[in-house]
């Protein structure tokens, strides 16, 4: 009935069993040590306006980071966030209904299935033709 | 069993909200004249759902992620009918359906009923949650909408303070419950609550598997269900919160989480002690503690508050207390009989709570308040002041809701504090007779506010220090077309306030029914007390 899982079975082995997590840490400790150390003493260590740009070699910036973004901006990520989600749970249903229907086992489940996915994509769609009505999509 | 027939209440809840959603997309008054109307038969059928959908014994959907139990359609009952007194408390009755007394919804009312019913659907999930994930969901949804309630009820930027502190505050506790359930699923690996007692329940791992990484989560998940009771030392953010909020949304807070937070509650630690009860004394010590000093700082702090809603929102801290008192004595008494006692007694007390909160919060918003600004209603202690004779019917029922609160005899107040205390004194254990004392004191205490709250409404005075203020407001406060005194046109509200008024009488006169409600309760929760299922 159990999944054992590693966390469960970890808590009640002697501690030998982290071993391979704290030669993790060290590792993962000593390439971000050593990294910083080699290049304060490798790296040619040259300064200048040039340098000291955000994107040393790309775009130009102008003007300062804390301007006002239109709130637009904000509202259209959260519209995002409906599509985003529905992907999130459409993708995993969509792979497994078919298996499911096919199955003869679990096909009588398949219509309630489907069912359950309808009500789910209706109620992005609430949320979607709220957004809508609001006039999130107008950009003038 | 399919998992639609498990949650008809809560599929009619959402069905309702997602039609009030799409209402809210017409700006016709209309339409938001007809937003309550929806609210309020959505509540009757989801009521009506749930109570016929009572059976007996345990009824799971083929995932096992909800149990519908008797204690879950007793939370759902209660919940829902109390819900349906909030929507009456909000309903719009300026006549373009834009606010009404306390709330400004501006051209958003049918939203703010839909935000309602999805917070008492949470209720209704967390009520059958059964696993830990829907648990978490269910806990969120009930949050989630209240704290835009708080932010969209008043055009003022103690509504916007009050809103985005309960939101970033609620977020960190999210954080910590699933932070408590991430470790509650790697030390038992299971999600469902059912199974994770039977792991729990092995012998091999005996109760105490995990050891301190179990308490741990049991901690963590406590923390955040204690967050949503404003428990100390968790409560920082109530007196804002409760201040901010229009009167009506202030109900509504201190009513939601608070029943969603204390049936999780009941429900982790019924998990935590292998479903027999058999909780490690550390955390019987702790709930104690932790019963004490949030009555105890309640009280005493609503002591010092001079704005009324702030005085209720400390007075919500206590009576989140008292029923940790409950809480406390359900972990620590040893008899089945006993235990079934003092969980009966928490849901006997849970509608008692809801209800003299309707009455106390419903007078409020009614008063208009001598300083317009920004308050439209009555706050403070002026607000209220000499009210009781100008408005007699509603200076009776804040008296009634106050003695309620209090606990004096003959309201229902009186016998969720006598349910509550008497399985804690039977007991014959010192530290639940401690406790006991310690709930009278504090009953005690909270006489000091609540009586004042009563006097100033029957005081002759109007209001000392404010006669100026009140000369220069006044005109500007009665010539704004929806703040006219006349009560009438609140028909809505004053109908929640008589039925939670004669709910008050009827539960401390009319002793057969009080002891049906109680008798409810108990049988609701009869099966969490026997232990092993």
């Amino acid at each position: 009935m159990a999944i054992d899982l590693p966390l469960a079975q970890l808590a009640s082995l002697p501690r030998a069993g982290w071993a391979p997590v704290a030669l993790m840490i060290l590792i993962g400790l000593g390439f971000a040590a050593t990294t910083v150390i080699m290049s304060t003493f490798i790296g040619p260590g040259r300064t200048g306006p040039g340098k000291s740009t955000p994107y040393e070699s790309g775009m130009n910036p102008i003007g300062d980071t804390h301007r006002r973004f239109n709130v637009r901006f904000y509202i259209v990520a959260m519209i995002y966030l409906v599509f985003d989600v529905g992907i999130v749970f459409l993708f995993p249903w969509a792979s497994l209904l078919a298996p499911y229907s096919a199955d003869p086992a679990t096909h009588g489940n398949a219509g309630n299935l489907l069912l359950q996915m309808i009500v789910f994509v209706g109620i992005l769609m609430v949320a979607y033709g709220y957004a809508w009505r609001k006039g999130v999509f107008k950009w003038d | 069993m399919n998992v639609t027939q498990l949650i008809i209440p809560e599929l009619t809840l959402l069905a309702a909200a997602a039609l009030l959603f799409l209402m809210g997309g017409s700006n016709a008054p209309k339409t938001r004249l007809l937003a309550p109307v929806v609210a309020l038969l959505a509540m009757v059928g989801a009521l009506v759902a749930s109570l016929i959908g009572q059976r007996t014994g345990v009824r799971m959907d083929d995932t096992g992620s909800l149990a519908v139990t008797a204690l879950s359609v007793y939370i759902k009952s209660i919940s829902i009918g109390v819900g349906a007194l909030f929507v009456l408390l909000a309903w719009p009755t300026s006549r373009d359906g834009a606010s009404n007394r306390s709330i400004s919804f501006s051209t958003e009312t049918s939203e703010y009923f839909a935000l309602l019913l999805l917070a008492i659907t949470g209720m209704c999930v967390v009520a059958s949650a059964n696993s830990l994930p829907t648990l978490f969901l269910g806990i969120e949804l009930a949050s989630i909408p209240t704290y835009i309630m708080v932010t969209m009820s008043r055009p003022h930027q103690q509504a916007q303070e009050a809103g985005v502190k309960y939101f970033f505050l609620g977020a960190l506790s999210a954080a910590m419950m699933l932070l408590g359930m991430s470790y509650l699923f790697g030390v038992t690996g299971e999600m469902r609550l059912d199974h994770i007692i039977d792991v729990l329940r092995r012998p091999a791992d005996g109760p105490g598997i995990g050891g301190s990484l179990l308490m741990l989560a049991v901690l963590l998940m406590m923390m955040s269900f204690l967050f949503k009771l404003a428990a100390v030392p968790l409560h920082f953010y109530a007196g804002d919160v409760y201040q901010g909020a229009a009167t009506p949304v202030t109900a509504a807070i201190s009513f939601i989480p608070k029943i969603a937070g204390m049936t999780a509650l009941i429900k982790l630690l019924y998990v935590a002690g292998a479903g027999t009860w058999a909780l490690d004394p550390k955390l019987m010590k702790l709930v104690w503690i932790i019963a004490v000093l949030t009555m105890t700082v309640g009280n005493v702090l609503g002591l010092l508050q001079y704005n009324v809603k702030r005085v209720l929102a400390y007075s919500s801290i206590a009576h989140s207390g008292y029923l940790l008192v409950g809480l406390a004595t359900l972990v620590h008494v040893k008899a089945p009989e006993q235990r079934g006692d003092a969980l009966a007694a928490i849901a006997f007390y849970m509608l008692a709570y809801g209800v003299m909160n309707v009455a106390v919060f419903g007078v409020l918003m009614l008063l208009p308040a001598k300083v317009p600004a920004p308050a439209r209603t009555a706050e403070t202690y002026d607000d209220l002041a000499g009210a009781g004779w100008r408005h007699p019917v509603l200076g009776v029922v804040m008296a009634l809701g106050c003695f309620s609160l209090i606990g004096i005899p003959a309201t229902a107040g009186f016998f969720g504090k006598l349910y509550l205390l008497k399985p804690a004194i039977q007991s014959g254990n010192t530290a639940l007779v401690w406790l006991a004392v310690l709930t009278m004191i504090n009953a005690a205490i909270s006489a000091g506010y609540y009586l004042k709250i009563v006097t100033a409404m029957w005081s002759k005075s109007d209001g000392a220090g404010t006669e100026a203020i009140r000369d220069t407001a006044h005109d500007s406060a009665y010539d704004l077309g929806h703040q006219a005194p006349a009560t009438e046109r609140s028909v809505p509200v004053l109908a929640a306030i008589a039925l939670s008024a004669a709910g008050i009488l009827a539960a401390g006169i009319v002793f057969p029914l009080t002891g049906a409600i109680y008798r409810a309760a108990a049988s609701a929760t009869a099966w969490l007390a026997d232990g092993p299922r």
